[in-house]
């Protein structure tokens, strides 16, 4: 590939800010060459290269108009790397690197050859709400439609692979947040850090000075301020670093670009690419400044029409003159700056178009120095060039607005610079619902008030084009800010203003929102909105369509859309339509700002919470025991818990059925860490407990336990466990793994709430103890190994009971001999530091007895065997106790939570859902959890009526048949009966049963 | 009480012992950014509503420090520490080597007060990050004001660290120029935060130290509690 000539619109006598670095980068597969310092737009201009995509509807070529975040045109693929590309980058914020690949994109194959430019032919047939129009019906065919439209309209490709990048997170906060390290942001932030205050300054360019990098007058002011800065400890001076959102209580978010302006090879190993910062503020400036919009006129949207801000900023910043025979077009002072810089850097010849029909004498004086020609009181009627502007068609315009009968003149040229005034940057502001008023002098919005609680809006933001006013104003409002935090600012004294160029700062602007021209109206093509391809006949239509409000206007054209968020377009399409409807844009109103401010990528939002810090993992003491032995793991809530412990060439079923086999016939033992504890003491613990389970707990002795079940007031289960009374005034209560948080809150709040009177505390102890529980026969043998002073004999601790003492050598411990398996059952409970030591010791002393570790699964399988619920697998928060056949847990003698509800209509209904078991005629077949329990006679067609589902459901290895829970309407009454449960494909027979499959005499539990 | 032979082990054992062999050669720096696991030593949870004069007159000659009522509040006793976490609510956290037999002397002096004295030295595991970018990596995940002026040596905030709930608590360091931050967090959340701060700290060039020695201190309390 050939290396284009470097450089050739770059002035040899000045680089702007740029180094001397030769930075080569490619752009659509072309090698070019750039200075360390440029962005792509410059880099790209300084090549002569205008013409970088093409549009999203019609495809028509479209060149750099900006020089910042509001380019609606200059959108860039930057990278080829499937997993790091990016698109829909504004080259005019991209920072070149040695090595960036950037493409334009909307185009296919290329950007000169381009299959859907014919959509520009058809542009008749594609007007505003044409999608709607047009792919309505057939309704099914949407589908087709959308993937077609996606296609077409696509805004670059997303990436196909995960990000590689690193991303992260700050939080901070400050006194006073400055956004915007312009004249009024460096002001401010010099004020504020010499107050001593904790200042952030953040501007979104790589360097300070916004506005003022296009004074070549201002180097050494921004110098100065920024080193000033520099040498405070109290300031955190960012750049690369946009805030992209205001939000309530002063809270900021923003996105610092850490390393991606750096080549590759040069970014920090471990620095993110990007780091979104969180920021409190106790007061915040908004510094935020002015964007340029353009001028509506007929083909207004050629490559080489720029905003005359730019053109200027990249002169002065770059050393890039845009264009060799520029017309200036305008209806405000500022642009004739312009027009005076590129005639000084000897372009020539240089014209400017005035709407107006007296500028200012003291500019025309000055033009006519230069030799600029100027043409007041014209309209541009028309452009010709199709991939590069060559000429503008201009026509004076009457007094009143209208096209003279004669007087048509046509203008070669190689760039048009337009302006249609400033519009200020109220985004933030608006984000705050700050109230905004329409300022006459400017023709835009400014905030109707200084500031809305605690955001200040100052200078260029608040409407200010003087500098001097800009800089007095940033100074007097920072003063304000500071008081409010408490800071007094009088130390220093009247900041420095910068030299700019003054003659041009008054706008003497006369708002002209729709530049009249005589081609016939049938072919003008005036566009409002470049990025969406909007124009103004397009908001013409909307309003003769009957969207009369500006929101339906902005919906129905997607004008203000996009990536740029309608920056340099809003204001112009509201003077359009207000136009239209003969009214002011005041009483039309304006369409809501929303953050952010700027697309902000999803990796900086994320951080590093994916991948392995999506979600906590909680780990048990033993957990390394597991993974050692092979386990395989579920997640319960964000614990890591045993699933079962799959030898060598075992399938996790097989593993399953041989763990359980094993706890009937031997001895298991499960981790049961996870389970909630809580602490609860004080002289009312037992009183609480009453009221908070549905069963008796004031006469439960030292030394026993209890199951208890805990309602909502609704009177729906809502959690369960085993209670032991550790003392007369102190409990040990244990949840479900899951419920553990909710239940700790829930006491909580029925304590401080409701019941403050009683003495009780609760503090959560789920992490102190880790928790093996043996079950099966031999539990009691392995037990009487392992304790050290305790009797675990059956008279000393018989079911439902619990000691406390020593273990293992020593180890502190409390045993509970309590069941949910049906076998004898002992639960060790001994600090965490020592679960892992318990557990080994555990394991060694029952290899005789054939000990076998065994999972969650495991365990759920044998309470199923014993017809035990789990909450929230065999409930759903609609049971209540007595729908789980559980009226044995409810008290008639006592007041509890959720009582009073057990007792409304609803719940005696007879039809009620009751658990039930549910065996199959093909004992091999195991249910599927969550299958429909149908009538044996049910129709096959739907409405079929539903009788209830499948809870649980497993194979017993104990049974050697299948089982399941269920919960049936009426199901007690249909025991011994016979239902289908529709699998999806088939309906298998089942019989009503018990829920109580194995042992239910009880005998076991007590062998 | 009977000797304790069991041996004991930090839920960190196999992370401290991953990230360590994963240090680089940072740790020759004068003052690096440490992570390291501090020894386990008593931990008490004291609830109380009885009014503070009659509670310190008991507890002082234990604690050599007397509870606040201030929010935030960390009083340091001789050998130990105790931090505000809530209304009523305080966390008592012995010094290395200062375990023994503080659980059962609070139990005992708070016999008869509307109060509960809850063992959680096993509950928390404490997390040291030190050197001088402690507080930026800390910051990337805790909303708290970390600010020198906000939070100065010797503040403590009951806050969070990304996903998990911390105490963070702000000890004075060993060097002027330096920072030192504890963080206590449930120990079934330690392997998430440590990792968490790890994977935050390579920007910093972390370097994480080995599990601590668990000898030192055996919890003290017995298992049966205060009163069985």
């Amino acid at each position: 590939m050939r290396s284009s000539r470097p450089d050739n619109a770059r002035l040899a006598d000045r680089r702007g800010d740029n180094h001397d670095r030769v930075v080569r980068f490619r752009f659509n597969g072309r090698n070019l060459e750039g200075l360390e310092g440029d962005t792509l737009a410059s880099a790209l201009l300084a090549n002569g290269i205008h013409w970088v995509g093409r549009s999203f509807k019609y495809h028509r070529p479209r060149g750099i108009f900006s020089a910042g975040a509001e380019e609606p045109n200059a959108l860039v693929q930057v990278g080829d790397d499937p997993a790091l590309t990016e698109p829909n980058l504004r080259a005019t914020q991209v920072e070149i690197h040695e090595g960036l690949n950037a493409r334009s994109q909307n185009v296919q194959p290329s950007l000169q050859f381009d299959l859907q430019a014919i959509n520009d032919l058809f542009w008749r047939l594609m007007p505003a709400g044409f999608y709607y129009k047009t792919f309505m019906a057939p309704a099914r065919w949407w589908a087709l439609y959308e993937h077609m439209i996606r296609r077409a309209a696509g805004m670059g490709e997303a990436p196909a692979a995960p990000d590689p990048d690193r991303y992260d997170h700050r939080h901070e906060h400050c006194d006073l947040l400055i956004v915007g390290g312009g004249p009024a942001g460096l002001v401010a932030a010099q004020i504020a850090g010499r107050a001593g205050a904790r200042v952030i300054l953040a501007d979104e360019q790589d360097r300070f000075g916004g506005h003022l990098l296009s004074e070549p007058g201002c180097r050494q002011w921004i110098d100065r301020q920024v080193s000033a800065l520099e040498a405070m400890d109290n300031v955190t001076a960012l750049t690369r670093a946009t805030v992209f959102g205001a939000y309530h209580d002063n809270f900021f978010g923003l996105v610092e670009r850490v390393t991606e302006h750096l080549p590759p090879d040069r970014r920090p190993r471990f620095a993110p690419r990007q780091r979104f910062w969180q920021i409190r503020a106790r007061q915040a400036i908004m510094a935020t400044g002015m964007i340029e919009r353009p001028l509506v006129f007929h083909l207004n949207d050629r490559p080489g029409i720029m905003l005359a801000g730019a053109v200027r900023r990249y002169l002065h910043r770059h050393g890039v003159l845009a264009g060799r025979r520029p017309i200036i077009a305008t209806n405000n002072n500022s642009a004739w700056q312009t027009a005076f810089d590129l005639a000084e850097a000897g372009a020539s010849p240089v014209t400017i178009v005035d709407t107006r029909h007296a500028p200012p004498d003291r500019l025309r004086e000055r033009a006519e120095a230069l030799g600029i020609e100027v043409l007041a009181g014209h309209s541009l009627t028309g452009t010709r060039g199709r991939r590069h502007i060559r000429s503008v068609t201009v026509r004076p315009m009457r007094a009143n607005g209208e096209l003279a009968a004669t007087g048509s003149r046509r203008i070669r040229c190689d760039l048009l610079s337009v302006s249609g005034g400033w519009n200020p940057v109220i985004h933030l502001f608006s984000h705050r619902k700050g109230p905004l008023a329409f300022d006459e002098g400017l023709a835009s919005f400014v905030p109707a008030r200084p500031s809305v609680a605690g955001l200040h809006a100052v200078g260029g933001a608040a409407g200010h084009t003087r500098i001097g006013e800009v800089v007095a104003d940033a100074a007097s409002r920072t003063r304000q800010a500071l008081a409010e935090c408490g800071l007094d600012s009088a130390p220093f004294e009247r900041p420095e203003t910068p030299e700019t160029a003054t003659d041009t700062d008054t706008l003497d602007l006369e708002p002209i929102w729709e530049l009249p021209t005589d081609a016939a109206p049938a072919r003008t093509r005036a566009f409002v909105d470049l990025q969406n391809d909007v124009t103004a006949k397009d908001l013409a239509l909307a309003l003769n369509e009957g969207y009369t409000s500006v929101e339906h206007v902005k919906r129905y054209t997607t004008t203000g859309m996009g990536t740029d968020q309608g920056k340099t377009g809003n204001v112009t399409a509201l003077g359009i339509v207000a136009d239209h409807q003969q009214r002011a844009i005041p009483a039309i109103g304006l369409t809501t700002f929303r953050p952010p401010y700027t697309p902000v990528t999803i990796g900086a939002l994320v951080g590093r919470n994916s991948g392995r810090f999506l979600a906590p993992v909680r780990k048990t003491p033993m957990h390394c025991w597991h993974e050692r032995h092979g386990a395989a793991f579920e997640d319960v809530g964000q614990w890591k818990r045993p699933l079962c412990y799959p030898r060598p060439g075992e399938r996790e079923h097989d593993a399953v059925q041989r763990e359980a086999r094993a706890v009937r016939t031997a001895v298991g033992m499960l981790d049961g860490s996870t389970l909630g504890k809580i602490d609860i003491c004080g002289p009312d613990a037992a009183e609480f407990l009453n009221r908070i389970y549905t069963n008796a707990w004031k006469k439960l002795a030292v030394g026993r336990c209890r199951y208890g079940v805990m309602l909502g007031e609704d009177g729906m289960v809502m959690d369960d466990g085993v209670t032991a009374r550790i003392a007369d005034d102190h409990f040990h209560m244990t949840t479900t793994t899951g419920g553990a948080a909710r239940v700790m809150a829930w006491l909580e709040e029925w304590h401080q709430t409701e019941w403050p009177e009683l003495k009780l505390h609760m503090t959560s102890v789920t992490d102190q103890w880790a928790v093996a529980s043996l079950a099966g026969p031999g539990a009691r043998e392995v037990a009487a190994r392992l304790v050290d002073d305790i009797d675990v004999g059956r008279e000393a601790m018989p079911f439902m009971s619990w000691a406390a003492g020593h273990v293992c050598g020593g180890i502190p411990a409390r045993i509970f001999r309590i069941s949910f398996s049906g076998e004898p059952g002992f639960e060790f409970n001994v600090p965490s530091r020592y679960g892992l030591a318990l557990w080994e010791q555990a394991m060694a002393a029952g290899s005789e007895f054939g000990i076998t570790p065994y999972g969650t699964e495991v365990m759920h399988l044998l309470r199923a065997e014993k017809g035990f619920i789990i909450v929230g697998q065999d409930t759903d928060g609609t049971v209540t106790p007595h729908d789980l056949n559980m009226d044995w847990v409810v008290s008639g003698k006592k007041d509890f939570i959720g009582r009073r509800s057990l007792y409304r209509a609803d719940m005696l209904r007879p039809d009620r859902k009751r658990l039930v078991g549910l065996t199959t005629d093909d004992p091999s077949i195991v249910l599927e959890e969550g299958a429909h329990v149908l009538a044996a006679d049910a129709s096959p067609t739907p409405p079929v009526p539903m009788l209830g589902h499948v809870t649980s459901s497993y194979y017993s290895p104990n049974l050697n048949r299948s089982i399941a829970l269920g919960l049936v309407k009426g199901g007690l009454d249909r025991k011994g009966t016979r239902l289908v449960v529709d699998t999806g494909h088939d309906r298998v027979p089942v019989e009503v049963v018990d829920s109580v499959f194995f042992d239910p005499e009880g005998e076991r539990l007590h062998a | 009480m009977p000797e304790i032979t069991a041996t004991s082990h930090s839920i960190l054992e196999p992370a401290l012992a991953e990230l360590t062999a994963r240090n680089r050669s940072a740790a020759n720096r004068a003052d690096p950014l440490r992570l390291v696991e501090a020894p386990p030593t008593a931990k008490v949870i004291v609830r109380a509503l009885e009014p503070l004069e009659a509670l310190n007159h008991v507890l002082e000659p234990i604690l050599s420090t007397r509870l606040d009522d201030c929010p935030n509040k960390v009083s340091i006793g001789k050998d130990c520490r105790v931090f505000w976490l809530r209304v009523n609510q305080w966390l008592v956290i012995a010094e290395p080597g200062r375990s023994n037999g503080l659980v059962h002397s609070l139990e005992q002096a708070l016999t008869g007060f509307d109060s509960s004295v809850v063992d959680v030295s096993d509950y928390y595991t404490v997390l040291e990050l030190s050197g001088p970018g402690a507080r930026d990596v800390v910051m990337k995940g805790c909303p708290f004001d970390l600010h020198p002026r906000a939070f100065p040596t010797g503040a403590m905030a009951l806050t969070r660290l990304a996903q998990a709930d911390i105490l963070l608590y702000h000890r004075p360091a060993h060097r002027p120029d330096s920072v030192h931050l504890d963080i206590l967090v449930r120990s079934s959340f330690a392997e998430y935060a440590l990792r968490w701060l790890h994977d935050a700290g390579l920007e910093y060039d972390i370097t994480v130290a080995p599990a601590p020695d668990q000898i030192p201190d055996p919890p003290t309390i017995e298992a049966s509690g205060a009163d069985s």
